[in-house]
């Protein structure tokens, strides 16, 4: 029976949140831009009191101070005055749901908001771009004095509990997007929860961007005093934008002793919203602080990085990993560590190439390059080295060197001994080995003389091998090289190989073809990678990971075989596109720009050594004479090579007219940057450590996006309890990263992480948990568990847990399950009549069970909604 | 032909061949028993039926009310009408017994559709028939059921599933004398000329309480004799080793 029907991914459909209103009528619509009159309006249309306007204007001065995060360099130099800061739709918060405007119902009703009230809240709060247009609370509990209001109302009602609290959990300078938050907050929720109160039932907000171009800030504060309890719920949905808008919340949190808090987002951002939020709470003495998370999929596809074991796909690439990075100060390239990624969701791209270095991006993709300021006074320099997003692009400072990253590769030995089986006349079966003669020299791990012969062997080698009749036989074996007696490269080839073997190569009587008859030398390069014929030879991956001088080594000899000078370039001429290809890539990794040309593609008739014969086309590869590649050449192109003229060595280094000159480790390249192409594409992102920066395809390119901040639990005083749940669903092509952080500031402290992930369709999940202990917490217990399902043998699911512990009482369990989901498990529910689908979401379901049965019930209906979509039809 | 026909059945499984041409007919309205020794491929036939991935039938065909159904998923040969009761069955985290077998029910049962608190009733009430308490239908599915337990909620979901052939995988096994009462009784309920059942055993305890009609023993990958109710009676005389002996040749054994 074939199970292995292809699996696809159904798409979960953002469209849903996709519609939106006009922002015509807004009341109050800011101009774009952030400046300090910006904050004083909005402190004043709150008329708000002035400790508070003192508070956005500290936090406004941090914001302009505080440096960028390295991630964010993206957003200084674009978006931040390309956003409003302020608008609102209408009046006044409402306490009625009749009262609410028109528009802002419909949104509302559309995500089935009403209903979620029908279902008996304890309270919800209805958040729309700026303002919270909706709040209500049930009677009782407002009774018992339970506060839940927008954040503004809440700094109204009970400005001394706020000023008490605000910015103590997140400090006004925490990070430059926490002041931000700061200075121009509006919106979320103030919950105030009284001693010995316990609210059963959630509280919720909703917040809901509905302009295009906008931030929203809201701020939320939750104090729950001494014994209370509280699970405040947030969603959160914007449509999807053309242009990139902010999420840029602050949420503090306080339990104090005995109390007990439960945080829970599900967040339906469509993925061009950057998200960055700063979640943490302080759990006083014997109190308890849950976050739960749920994390729902996102695409990928991947353009490659360099890392120091070879070239990766963006998507493939883990926190921790190191890439190839420029440090702008030295000038130098480097490795450096990947801190996050990030799914950037799907967006329309432009191709931004030179030559054959081309690389797909978004149009705010920032790139390395320099811009011309014709405000600035001369002597100030109106040139500034810096990011240029990709639709602004012309030149590019790229890399036209390498740093030596990668190792030489462990060569494959060929098998010495050879085994047949076969039988005597009496039918025992009998096994003969042979041992063959070495003539071989032992050649451990590639060095510069055999990747130059495995690069003059993909030019013009081959090999021919011979089968006996018995299995397993080898008859004869030889390795060839088309290399006519005055080629320029056959001296070196004849020293190559006689340090390579002992025997000696027969020549075909033209004098074209030399071979070299050696079952153990065929062996070698076939086993190595290299075998084909010409129209299908490739490169072995292997190599792209070679140190630089092999890598060139390598090019060297291919250019010997089959290349050429040609006018002020190398040149490599071949009938294997796929295979120049492969090495303009290889060249990529070395700094060397190069271009390919098809001479033409159709088969026709050509005289190759005054022969006729059938080219079944030809392909033209052409670069800069690097000044690194003579070395490894023959002495005749080496020659050729070092007579050219000097000015082919150089490259354009100086910025403009400018009196920049930059280092020699880059060029500055004029760019071809296409339209955009019509259809959406999945994005990633990376944040690196330090540069900020990372090299993809041969472009220098900046971190563009944000990751998300993991929620972080501060346990303050003894016995407070710290819980994080997250769960995760990865599918085809993603990586879902998700994590949190605990830190312990106290004896008998106690955290339990719980992660819950889904792999799928070759999904990868990580999880990241970071425990710290300081000295002088005695006694603390924290537990990591990680609980992964992964539904076929192409998934995986990693966890990894950081635990920073300087106190030897602290006890620290760890404890990973993964659950394959057996054929037998789907087999036992497919036997009672469930299809195959059918059983998979059913097994799915069950696993976040102890997730979805925390939520509010219109929040576990949708979810559940969301992963079915999710697993329906992934199996065919 | 109705009912279940199996001709000449062969199937491996990780290229071991464990059924070597099983012969058998079951009919709507019967009930045989198969018994036989560890190892003997009872358990495999069953799965086979059943339409396990982990088989391969090499060779032979399985019908159903005259419709071959080998090449059917595991699923279509359940709409069909075929049933197997688990000799172990899975658990399934954090799935409740009522919502898994409302999803069967309604693919069975498109037609006849029931909301879900009508189908809690149902259950409620098939379930006290079998001794089971009213929480046990919110329980995750097998999970920290006793053996006794996931026996008789398999036999729950026959009863609601209302098979034409069901297979009963060593039921018995795991059943203390209360239970397997109850169960059997359960079954007895079922007999009518709309269900036949084929009931895997080692033991010929159940079989007093079910009174088949036919009863196959099976080595090797064979049925090497079929007879009626007495022959689990000569069996349960002799044991395995000489009734082997006496028509299929050497005895196998096996672990299972």
């Amino acid at each position: 029976m074939d199970r292995k029907k292809e699996r696809q991914l159904t798409e979960i459909d953002y469209t849903k949140y996709d519609f939106n209103y006009k922002t015509d009528d807004y009341e109050i619509k800011f101009d774009k831009g952030i400046n300090e009159d910006v904050v004083r309006r909005i402190s004043k249309l709150k008329n708000e009191p002035e400790w508070m306007l003192d508070i956005r204007l500290k936090a406004y001065k941090a914001f302009v101070e505080k440096e960028m995060p390295k991630w964010g360099a993206d957003l200084s130099e674009i978006h931040f005055d390309d956003i409003i800061y302020y608008m609102k739709a209408s009046q006044d918060n409402k306490k009625s749901w009749d009262d609410v405007p028109k528009e802002v119902k419909d949104t509302f009703d559309r995500l089935g908001i009403p209903e979620a009230e029908k279902k008996m809240l304890a309270g919800i709060g209805a958040q729309y771009d700026s303002e919270v247009m909706y709040h209500s609370i049930r009677e009782d509990l407002e009774k018992q004095g339970v506060v839940f209001l927008s954040m503004d109302e809440g700094l109204k009602k009970y400005p001394e509990i706020v000023k008490e609290h605000f910015t103590k959990i997140v400090p006004i300078n925490d990070n430059k997007f926490a002041s931000l938050n700061t200075a121009v907050w509006s919106g979320g929720s103030f919950v105030y929860i009284p001693k010995n109160i316990k609210v059963d039932i959630p509280l919720q907000a909703y917040f809901r961007i509905n302009a295009e171009s906008f931030g929203q800030f809201e701020r939320t504060l939750i104090i729950a005093d001494e014994g209370s309890h509280v699970h405040y719920v947030e969603g959160c949905t914007a449509p999807r934008f053309t242009t990139q808008s902010l999420h840029s919340a602050v949420v503090e949190v306080i339990a104090k002793p005995n109390a007990h808090v439960r945080y829970t987002t599900i967040q339906n951002w469509a993925n061009n919203i950057y998200n960055l939020v700063t979640k943490r709470a302080f759990a006083y003495r014997d109190a308890t602080v849950e976050w739960v998370d749920g994390n729902l999929g996102c695409l990928a596809q991947g353009s490659t990085v360099t890392t120091p074991a070879g070239i990766r796909t963006i998507e493939t690439l883990d926190v921790g990993d190191k890439v190839l990075s420029f440090d702008e100060q030295l000038g130098k390239l480097c490795f450096h560590s990947v801190v996050a990624k990030r799914f950037s969701g799907y967006q329309k791209i432009r191709q931004v190439s030179v030559g054959e270095r081309k690389l797909l991006a978004t149009d705010n993709h920032p790139f390395y390059s320099y811009a011309y300021d014709k405000n600035k006074p001369r002597k100030l320099g109106r040139y500034k080295l810096g990011y240029v997003r990709a639709d602004q692009l012309t030149k590019a400072i790229i890399p036209r060197t390498s740093i030596d990253y990668g190792k030489p590769h462990k060569l494959e030995a060929p098998e010495l001994t050879t085994k047949f089986s076969s039988h005597n006349q009496y039918k025992h079966n009998l096994t003969v080995i042979r041992k063959r003669s070495q003539k071989m020299t032992q050649t451990e791990y590639t060095n510069n003389e055999i990747m130059w012969l495995f690069g003059y062997w993909i030019g013009d080698g081959n090999i021919e091998m011979e089968q006996a009749k018995t299995n397993g036989v080898i008859r004869f074996a030889k390795v060839g090289f088309s290399t006519p007696r005055e080629d320029r490269a056959r001296g070196k080839l004849m020293n190559t190989m006689a340090a390579l073997i002992e025997v000696e190569p027969t020549e075909r009587r033209d004098g074209v073809h030399l071979a070299w008859n050696s079952k153990e030398l065929a062996e070698f390069f076939h086993i190595n990678g290299f075998n084909g014929k010409a129209k299908d030879k490739q490169v072995p991956e292997w190599v792209w990971s070679l140190p630089e001088s092999q890598r060139l080594a390598f090019v060297a000899g291919y250019l010997d075989a089959d290349g050429n000078i040609n006018d002020r370039y190398f040149s490599i001429k071949s009938v294997n596109r796929p295979l120049l290809e492969d090495i303009s890539s290889i060249l990529v990794t070395l700094g060397i720009t190069s271009r390919l040309h098809t001479e033409f593609s159709e088969p026709k008739t050509v005289t190759i050594m005054g022969v006729k014969c059938t080219a079944h086309g030809s392909h033209r590869l052409d670069f800069n004479i690097d000044e690194r590649l003579p070395e490894f050449v023959s002495p005749a192109l080496q020659e050729k090579a070092l007579s050219a003229p000097e000015h082919i060595f150089q490259t354009k280094r100086l910025v403009g007219r400018s009196n920049i000159h930059l280092g020699k480790n880059v060029e500055i390249v004029t760019v071809n940057v296409s339209a955009p192409y019509s259809e959406p594409v999945p994005t990633w992102d990376i944040e690196v450590e330090g540069t900020g920066n990372f090299v993809s395809q041969g472009f220098i390119v900046h971190n563009s996006k944000i990751t998300m901040k993991y929620p972080a639990i501060y346990l303050m005083e003894e016995g407070a309890k710290g819980e994080v749940l997250s769960i995760a669903l990865a599918g085809k092509g993603q990586h879902q990263d998700a994590g949190a952080k605990i830190i312990h500031l106290a004896s008998r402290t106690t955290s339990t992480i719980t992660s819950k992930s889904i792999s799928k369709d070759g999904g990868r999940s990580s999880y990241r948990g970071l425990i710290k202990v300081p000295r002088g917490a005695k006694n603390v217990r924290s537990s990591v568990m990680c609980d992964a399902l992964i539904l076929d043998e192409k998934s995986r699911s990693d966890t990894y847990t950081s635990v920073e512990i300087d106190e030897p009482t602290a006890t620290i369990a760890h404890e990973a399950k993964v659950g394959k989901i057996g054929d037998d498990q789907i087999f036992y529910l497919m036997s009672k009549g469930l299809s195959q689908a059918e059983a998979l979401t059913l097994i799915v379901l069950g696993f976040i069970q102890p997730f979805t049965k925390t939520l509010p019930l219109e929040f576990s209906v949708e979810l559940n909604r969301l992963i079915e979509m999710e697993m329906e039809n992934s199996v065919g | 032909m109705q009912g279940l026909e199996i001709k000449n059945l062969y199937a491996k499984t990780e290229g071991k061949e464990i059924l070597k041409g099983v012969n058998l007919a079951v009919k709507q309205g019967e009930i045989h028993a198969i018994m036989g020794p560890n190892g003997s491929g009872k358990s495999t036939l069953s799965s086979v039926i059943m339409g396990s991935p982990k088989y391969e039938i090499t060779n032979g065909e399985i019908k159903f009310d005259g419709k071959k159904i080998s090449e059917l998923e595991a699923d279509e040969r359940a709409k069909l009408g075929l049933f197997l009761s688990f000799q172990y069955p899975f658990e399934i985290q954090g799935l409740t017994f009522s919502k898994f077998l409302h999803a069967a029910y309604k693919n069975h049962y498109p037609l006849k559709p029931l909301s879900i608190v009508q189908f809690r009733m149902l259950l409620k009430e098939q379930g006290k028939e079998l001794g089971m308490t009213d929480d046990f239908i919110d329980r995750e599915l097998n999970v920290g059921f006793s053996g006794g337990e996931k026996k008789r909620a398999e036999i729950l979901q026959m009863k609601v599933l209302k098979p034409k052939i069901a297979i009963l995988d060593e039921t018995d096994s795991g059943l203390d004398i209360d239970s397997l009462k109850l169960v059997s009784e359960a079954v007895n309920r079922m007999r009518s000329k709309e269900f036949g059942a084929i009931v895997i055993t080692h033991y010929k305890r159940i079989l007093n309480y079910l009174k088949p009609d036919f009863v196959h023993i099976m080595n090797d990958g064979k049925i090497i004799k079929s007879g009626g109710a007495e022959l689990a009676d000569q069996l349960e005389e002799k044991g395995y080793s000489e009734i082997v002996k006496e028509f299929g040749g050497n005895l196998l054994r096996v672990k299972e």
